[in-house]
């Protein structure tokens, strides 16, 4: 009997540390209406997750983040606030829910979020 | 030997067997529990949330939808487009005491945090809020702030400490007492300042309203719609409309749970049906000691019961564990976002043990149906000629 006793102990603790330390990953992402509102109360290195919305028209390595959140809202009222992203590789399409890990920067026009790491989550096929 | 005792004899007799299909019945169990106990723990934040909003009427910009209605439950940034002038007509309504709102976040070592803007006078009054630390507003123009209870404690703040909100040093003139609502994670800032800090201009977010006569609720919305051209809901329209959203998650998450039942109750009929094979010597014995059909029926539903009635204990035990362990890592969206904090004994519900102890033995006794109905219709010769 013991040694069952052990192989199901075994695989609660298993379950109990995978459980942590996913739990652990997610906790320190950020969303967009969680830092849009006052980038400059963050500091350091972030992670931050959002809706790819667009492309600037004048840096093609400039794109805007939504919050994932705004998927949902259809009313006129939506409160879209997005960040600006710098991202030196390849870039996100529009729709893509990507995690980015990076810092603001604070420019003469506002904050320009800086990633140094992104990863494409999903696709939520928006705008076509 | 008694037919318990036997029962129990036989469960036991190959313990890797019973350990390996308990576990799967516990499992199944426990993520029934946890997401049963994760959505009433969604649905009493929710009243709760509702409750300490402290108002009859809300008013939005018109065309609100039901996800902006969570998030004024959840203290979420909502969008600023109802004037001041807005706001002075429906104050002037006869019978109705308004507040505007003004919903905004922050950041405390980069950990966001709820700002509202408040008209600072008519908000204690209309709240009912009691200073714990320090003093409140002395006045709208003050640039000052007063923080909620849970916040104070979490950051670690108290009348006298200094707060950056959106780059302005602010002091923190004083902590409110617990009210066990969204506003004890809630910075407040006068309304003047806020708009200031935010850039808003002379726009708030939404206006929350008592009224004094609620016979009279649906005239005061017509007087409201009239004299402002905004969307008015009632708390009680707000809670059903929100409560729609959840129940649909919640039926989501019992269907997840349900196909961890199914999967567990396959478990057990593999179980039974190799220990009718195993047994069939076992089976003709009885038979010629002059057992029934119905006894030997009874004997495999009852080992079938047995591993439901356990594996529902512990799954029960394992799941509330679970969902109370779980709860407040789970935030990352505007519906689950209630559950934090609440990981409480308040989701132990009576009702949910001994409802998931009676299906987890429910469950067991249908899949061993099969079983000891295959087990019960062995004729003596073939059972007792089995080696």
């Amino acid at each position: 009997m013991k040694k069952y006793i052990y192989v199901v102990v075994a695989l609660v603790i298993g379950a109990a540390v995978a459980f942590g330390m996913a739990s652990q990953g997610n906790a320190k992402v950020l969303n967009v209406n969680d830092i849009g509102a006052d980038p400059a109360a963050f500091t350091g290195t972030i992670t931050v997750t959002g809706i790819m919305a667009g492309v600037s028209q004048t840096d093609s390595s400039i794109f805007g983040i939504m919050d994932i959140k705004e998927l949902q809202c259809k009313s006129a009222n939506c409160n879209k606030i997005f960040i600006p992203v710098k991202y030196q590789g390849q870039q996100p399409v529009v729709g893509d829910e990507v995690r980015l890990t990076g810092n603001f920067q604070k420019l003469p026009t506002g904050f320009l979020f800086t990633a140094e790491q992104m990863k494409v989550v999903k696709n939520h096929r928006i705008g076509g | 030997m008694t037919l318990s005792k036997l029962v129990f004899k036989n469960i036991t007799r190959r313990r890797g067997r019973f350990v390996f299909t308990l576990l799967g019945i516990t499992i199944g169990i426990a993520s029934f529990v946890t997401f049963l106990s994760m959505g009433g723990s969604l649905k009493s934040e929710i009243n709760r949330e509702s409750a300490s909003l402290g108002a009859n009427l809300i008013v939005t910009p018109i065309g609100s939808c039901a996800y902006e209605q969570v998030s004024i439950l959840t203290g979420e940034i909502l969008p600023s487009n109802i004037t001041m002038i807005d706001v002075t007509k429906i104050q002037a309504i006869k019978g109705v005491s308004a507040v505007p709102v003004l919903t905004e976040k922050t950041a405390i070592a980069n950990k966001p945090l709820s700002v509202n803007g408040i008209d600072v006078e008519k908000m204690k009054s209309f709240k009912g809020w009691e200073i714990g630390k320090g003093a409140y507003f002395s006045g709208t123009d003050e640039a000052a702030a007063v923080v909620g209870f849970a916040a104070a404690e979490l950051f670690k703040l108290d009348a006298g400490s200094t707060i950056v909100v959106r780059g302005e040093q602010l002091q923190v003139k004083g902590v409110l007492k617990e009210t066990g609502g969204r506003d004890d994670l809630t910075v407040f800032l006068p309304l003047p300042l806020a708009q200031k800090l935010y850039k808003t201009g002379d726009k708030v977010s939404y206006m929350a309203v008592k009224v004094d006569n609620l016979a009279q609720t649906d005239s005061y919305i017509q007087q409201i719609r009239e004299a402002t051209n905004l969307g008015v809901i009632s708390d009680k329209q707000m809670l059903k409309s929100v409560l729609s959203i959840v129940g649909t998650v919640n039926i989501t998450l019992q269907m997840i749970a349900a196909v961890s039942v199914l999967a567990a109750a396959f478990g057990i009929i593999n179980t039974m049906m190799t220990a009718t094979y195993e047994r069939k010597r076992e089976i003709g014995i009885l038979q010629a000691l002059g057992a029934k059909q119905r006894t030997i029926f009874t004997i495999f539903l009852l080992e079938s019961g047995f591993y439901g009635i356990i594996g529902g204990a512990t799954g029960v035990v394992l799941g509330l564990f679970v969902s109370i362990t779980a709860a407040p890592y789970i935030t990352q969206n505007a519906f689950t976002s209630f559950v934090k904090g609440s990981g409480n004994g308040a989701l132990i519900d009576p009702k949910t043990v001994i409802g998931s102890i009676l299906f987890s033995t429910a469950v067991a006794i249908v899949a061993g149906v099969y079983p000891a109905w295959r087990a019960a219709r062995l004729s003596p010769v073939e059972a007792i000629s089995y080696e």
